[in-house]
């Protein structure tokens, strides 16, 4: 949380493999410790596997299960009139993908007993047929925003 | 540091001009005038005796070093501190200095009064003569160019290499008086709004007074001429690790520490980093480099081979530098390990935090 000014935001570098900026991103919220080569080779593991179950190109297999994965609305806590009430506002398009592969990648990790490779593949899938924990993460999100449509005027 | 002994304009620290002088046979002056040195008249913009202090060394200098006075410029006054004061200091403001007192003094107003004591200048009351004269000035400028007889051609300024406004302290410098940053940003965007102008070729003598030229710093001096046998030779630097790549004609074999690339850098990542200014250039298979490259990481001497080459392919003929540059392969990655602070664990990461 920026106190002073507005902080940059950074260009990554694209992925070396398929060109993505998106897929770097997701690589790197992957890596531990900074190691980026063990990421970065679980990462296309599991992207293999994705293209060859779903018989599509690994990086539109990719983008499907982020967009499956993507929330459009969330609720923000504000405070009016003494009250909390949760305001449902539009999700920012970095936001957007932060979400989504935060969620992506913690649910992956929270699936037992397998490499995280196979972890990421699974979840991938999931996400790409619109099953899954991510995807549930962000069905949830949606629906508290329509269920308190009510105080959509107060977006900000 | 003890140029003292010289006895020249060295200038550490920088003394103040002290200034009250007895007046004889004047008329009584306003407070402003009495507090100017009575030297301030003399044509000598800086301090005064410092012009001869700088004189004695330098002859001082001449006489060490054998030569003769007349013969012996700044640039050898240089030369001789360099040799009787080697200094491996890395701070400039720490070696030792001795520069005639243009350089190192700001210029100082003339005496801003006459015989009679007072002052000259119609705008000495403001305070910033200077500021208000220049705004004044540009302003007239820009009138006038408004109001000439309207003709179909237009008459811009030639357009040349990207010339900057000068900086707030040069422009103080130019003036003899402060100028404050409201101040400077003011003059800048009046100066800027005269440059416009489409009639404003005939103030571009004026307005240069107040423009510099783009100044390069990468590669400031052209990249070295290939050697005695044939081969570019650069030096790239990247976190803690150091590159040496000689650039020669011929296949397109590129050898790390002599080994071939496939070998010392498994990962793609890698490779592609020390191809990529040749794919950029299309000089992939025709150039042999053979890299010598020592500590840090592997990423990190990736990345200095990257940058060994890139200034190295600067050398070929071809306007290769514009490509290069706009791809920011020129530049050295500043970036390396922050150091660890006291009263912290890491550079960034403090100590538990205690109330109390």
């Amino acid at each position: 949380m920026a106190r002073r000014r507005r902080a940059e935001r950074r260009i990554t570098q694209p992925d070396p493999r398929y060109g993505d900026e998106e897929l770097a991103r997701f690589i790197n919220r992957v890596m531990l410790g900074g190691k980026k080569s063990t990421a970065r080779r679980a990462v296309y593991d599991a992207l293999g596997l994705l293209g060859q179950r779903m018989n599509m190109n690994p990086l539109d297999a990719f983008h499907q299960a982020m967009s499956n994965s993507t929330p459009l609305l969330e609720v923000r806590p504000r405070r009016v009139g003494g009250a909390t009430y949760q305001v449902p506002n539009e999700v920012r398009p970095e936001r957007r993908e932060a979400l989504a592969q935060r969620w992506l990648v913690s649910a992956a990790r929270a699936r037992k007993g397998q490499p995280i490779a196979r972890k990421l593949f699974t979840e991938l899938l999931d996400a790409a047929n619109n099953t899954g924990a991510a995807v549930r993460r962000k069905d949830e999100l949606q629906r508290m925003a329509e269920a308190n449509r009510a105080y959509a005027h107060f977006r900000w | 540091m003890r140029t003292d002994m010289l006895r020249g304009g060295c200038v550490q620290p920088i003394r103040r001009a002290t200034g009250l002088l007895p007046l004889s046979g004047r008329r009584p002056l306003s407070k402003a005038a009495s507090s100017e040195p009575s030297s301030a008249g003399s044509g000598e913009n800086w301090h005064p005796g410092e012009v001869q202090r700088w004189e004695f060394g330098r002859r001082k200098l001449a006489a060490m070093m054998g030569q003769e006075e007349v013969d012996f410029t700044e640039g050898e006054v240089e030369k001789a501190l360099r040799y009787l004061l080697p200094t491996r200091l890395r701070a400039r403001d720490a070696r030792p200095l001795m520069k005639h007192p243009s350089h190192v003094f700001n210029k100082r107003k003339e005496s801003a009064f006459d015989a009679s004591g007072r002052p000259l200048e119609a705008a000495f009351y403001t305070g910033f003569p200077a500021y208000h004269n220049l705004v004044y000035q540009v302003y007239q400028m820009t009138h006038h160019l408004n109001t000439l007889p309207p003709e179909q051609r237009e008459d811009r300024e030639e357009s040349g290499p990207t010339k900057f406004w000068v900086k707030r302290k040069v422009l103080a410098n130019i003036l003899a008086e402060e100028i404050s940053e409201f101040q400077y940003r003011d003059l800048v965007s009046r100066l800027a709004r005269l440059a416009g102008h489409p009639r404003a070729s005939a103030t571009t003598e004026f307005l240069d007074q107040f423009r510099r030229p783009h100044f390069s710093h990468s590669s400031s001096s052209k990249p070295a001429q290939p050697n005695t046998h044939g081969q570019i030779r650069s030096v790239g630097r990247r976190k803690s690790s150091v590159a040496v790549v000689h650039l020669g004609a011929g296949g397109g074999g590129v050898t790390v520490n002599s080994e071939p690339l496939l070998s010392y850098f498994p990962q793609v990542e890698h490779r592609q980093q020390v191809l990529f200014p040749l794919i950029l250039t299309e000089l992939l298979g025709g150039v042999a480099v053979d890299a010598q490259v020592r500590g840090g990481g592997k990423t990190g001497q990736a990345g200095a081979i990257r940058l060994a080459v890139s200034k190295a392919l600067t050398g070929l003929p071809g306007d290769h530098h514009s490509l290069l540059e706009e791809a920011g392969l020129l530049v050295r990655d500043p970036r390396a390990v922050e150091r660890k602070k006291p009263g912290q664990k890491k550079a960034r990461k403090k100590f538990a935090w205690v109330k109390r």
